[in-house]
């Protein structure tokens, strides 16, 4: 077994609804409640879920740029919060982040050049001779060539890609262990997301890095990642290898997730047991009982409002939080021959 | 940004404004080597000439050159303006920065200390303030900077709320970044283009300010400042009209230039507001 990089232990981030002094309303936003995860030496887990459910909170709690309201991280074994300044210097280096949009995580009045240089000269890993080597060695590094025609153009001046690029390169420049990628292309064309995507791997293969690959896109998470993590509001409803979770779906939600995603071939489109989902993400603030996907589960039974379902465990650490976990391939067949419901 | 820059002088009146202002400013300077007569000095012999070929803008109710005068209080106005513009300006900036930066309770106790200033009646306070400490021009100085401060410091704030959240502020605490350097070196930068532009809307607020405290008679009597002749003048404008127009000319071109060139640099920091006219 490889070295756990960041291990988290029942994660919650909590969001007051109001912040003050003010005690009418004490309300929260559950955005992340209850998560464990380990990321171990050079993997790619990838974190995958809708808009809201709490997977960019996950990444900054791990990144360090959020607090937990509850829950511990773990980083090479030593609980952040017990970390002391020092070392908490060192884990800032040690994990890095990739943001979703590359135009807002570049600061407007700074050019390329000192956006790299900064993370350099602030953790002194270069003397400020070598300072523009070691720069354009990281442009050339993430494919900005030829380095010297980048250093003084500022955000407006670079492509989307080219931005993201310059991101990467800043996240790479402290040398890090572990980089959370949040929707790292999202943001991006369809043709550059491919490019860099295959730039993630390939550093990924240089430097052995882990990353904490945080998506909503399942073509991109399958390319990419060793496991998948499938998160509805703010909890774990499914984890396992990224074969055992895409060819042998656990839980409905994947199912669905699965379903909303074009497959190019029309044959296997048309057979496939096919999960609709209606309506939105219910509040994190007032989450459902029970099971909190029954609101807009196809399958739901009246136990899956009233009892949390526990994991079930399959094999590979393939395992899902579904009471029908065992039977949901023929329910959902048994869904499908039913003819479409209502649309 | 020097594109930007262009569309200020696209707008003449923000041309003309900055074009007033400069010769105002270049009168202030100038000062004392511009005035034909000294400004002080009284002749009983020459009381209340109208405006001619030896006293261009005449003399008040004393026999003293108006011209002479109005270029020393033109210095003082803007003496005044700026200084005490650029202090509430430094100060709003620290206040609002530490309140938007670090939030929670610092915040709340800021914008609470912040808003006690700005609910008390601010030329009465003004006048207090003055009044209390004798009318010196420093004290009239720090008395329109304690009353202005607020406004720069409620923006300020609005902008580090809006600016911290940015993707580029967590790459640099990322990169290892202090919280001052994530302050002044990528918050700040960013934050101080609203912020320059009401300090210089400050400036004309600041010579009308002192204006109204001297013509209320809180004016630095050992200084003559428009607002003092304009006090001085008032009981004899009907027979020396000139004494009390010439200066409330000036306090109007000095107030209205800055609010020109004020409303360029709005417009070159806010360029989309421009084309949507």
């Amino acid at each position: 077994m490889t070295e756990v990089l960041v291990e988290v232990e029942d994660l919650k981030v909590y969001f007051p609804v109001r912040d003050g002094w003010s005690t009418k309303d004490d309300r929260q936003v559950k955005a992340v409640d209850g998560i464990s995860l380990a990321l171990r030496h050079a993997e790619v887990l990838a974190v995958v879920g809708e808009s809201g459910c709490g997977k960019t909170t996950l990444g900054r709690t791990v990144a360090g740029l959020a607090s937990p309201t509850s829950g511990r991280v773990w980083f090479r074994g030593k609980d952040l919060a017990t970390l002391s300044s020092g070392e908490r210097k060192t884990y800032r280096r040690q994990v890095q982040m990739v943001f979703q949009d590359p135009y807002d995580s570049m600061n407007p009045r700074k050019t390329a050049f000192q956006m790299i240089a900064q993370p350099l000269t602030i953790n002194r890993i270069v003397p400020k001779t070598d300072l523009v080597n070691e720069v354009l060695r990281l442009f050339d590094n993430v494919g900005l060539a030829p380095g010297e025609a980048y250093l003084n153009r500022s955000r407006h001046q670079l492509s989307g890609g080219e931005r993201q690029r310059l991101s990467i390169a800043r996240s790479m420049s402290v040398n890090p262990s572990v980089i959370v990628a949040d929707e790292p292309v999202s943001a991006l064309d369809i043709s550059i997301q491919g490019q860099i995507l295959s730039l993630m791997r390939k550093l990924q293969e240089e430097s052995s890095i882990a990353y904490l690959f945080i998506s909503h896109d399942l073509a991109v998470v399958r390319s990419l990642a060793d496991r998948v993590m499938i998160v509805y509001l703010g909890q774990i409803v499914e984890e396992g290898t990224t074969d055992g979770v895409f060819s042998n779906p656990r839980h409905p939600y994947t199912m669905a997730l699965l379903a909303a995603h074009p497959i190019p071939d029309p044959e296997l489109s048309r057979n496939r047991h096919r999960i609709v989902l209606t309506g939105d993400v219910p509040s994190p603030i007032d989450p459902p009982t029970g099971c909190r996907f029954h609101t807009r589960c196809p399958i739901a039974r009246p136990v899956c409002s009233q009892q949390i379902p526990p994991f079930k465990d399959f094999r590979n650490g393939h395992r899902s939080a579904c009471h029908f976990a065992d039977q949901l391939q023929s329910m959902a067949r048994l869904l499908n021959e039913s003819g479409p419901a209502s649309h | 940004m020097d594109s930007h820059w262009r569309l200020y002088f696209h707008n003449w009146v923000s041309v003309l404004g900055l074009a007033i202002l400069v010769l105002l400013a270049l009168v202030a300077t100038l000062g004392p080597a511009l005035a034909p007569f000294d400004p002080q000095d009284i002749g009983i012999a020459y009381r209340a000439l109208p405006p001619g070929m030896v006293n261009w803008m005449g003399t008040d109710e004393l026999g003293r050159d108006v011209f002479s005068r109005s270029i020393s209080g033109v210095r003082v106005s803007l003496l005044v303006g700026v200084v005490a513009a650029a202090a509430s300006t430094l100060v709003g900036i620290v206040v609002g920065s530490l309140a938007g930066y670090f939030g929670g309770v610092f915040d709340h106790i800021l914008m609470r200390i912040t808003e006690v200033f700005q609910v008390i009646p601010q030329f009465f306070l003004a006048v207090v303030l003055v009044a209390l400490f004798s009318a010196s021009v420093f004290n009239i100085i720090v008395a329109i900077a304690i009353l202005t401060w607020p406004v720069i410091a409620r923006l300020t704030r609005s902008e580090f709320l809006s600016l911290k959240t940015r993707q580029y502020v967590d790459a640099a605490r990322l990169s290892g970044a202090s919280d001052a350097r994530v302050i002044f070196r990528e918050i700040l930068p960013n934050a101080m283009g609203p912020v320059i532009v009401s300090g210089t809307l400050l400036v004309g607020r600041a010579m009308l300010t002192e204006a109204g405290l001297s013509f209320l008679g809180l004016g630095d009597p050992s200084r003559v400042s428009l607002g003092v002749m304009l006090y001085q003048s008032r009981p004899f404008i009907q027979f020396a009209w000139w004494a009390a127009l010439f200066p409330g000319l000036l306090i109007f071109l000095a107030v209205l230039s800055t609010n020109l060139v004020g409303d360029g640099l709005n417009d070159v920091i806010n360029p989309q507001m421009v084309e949507e006219r």
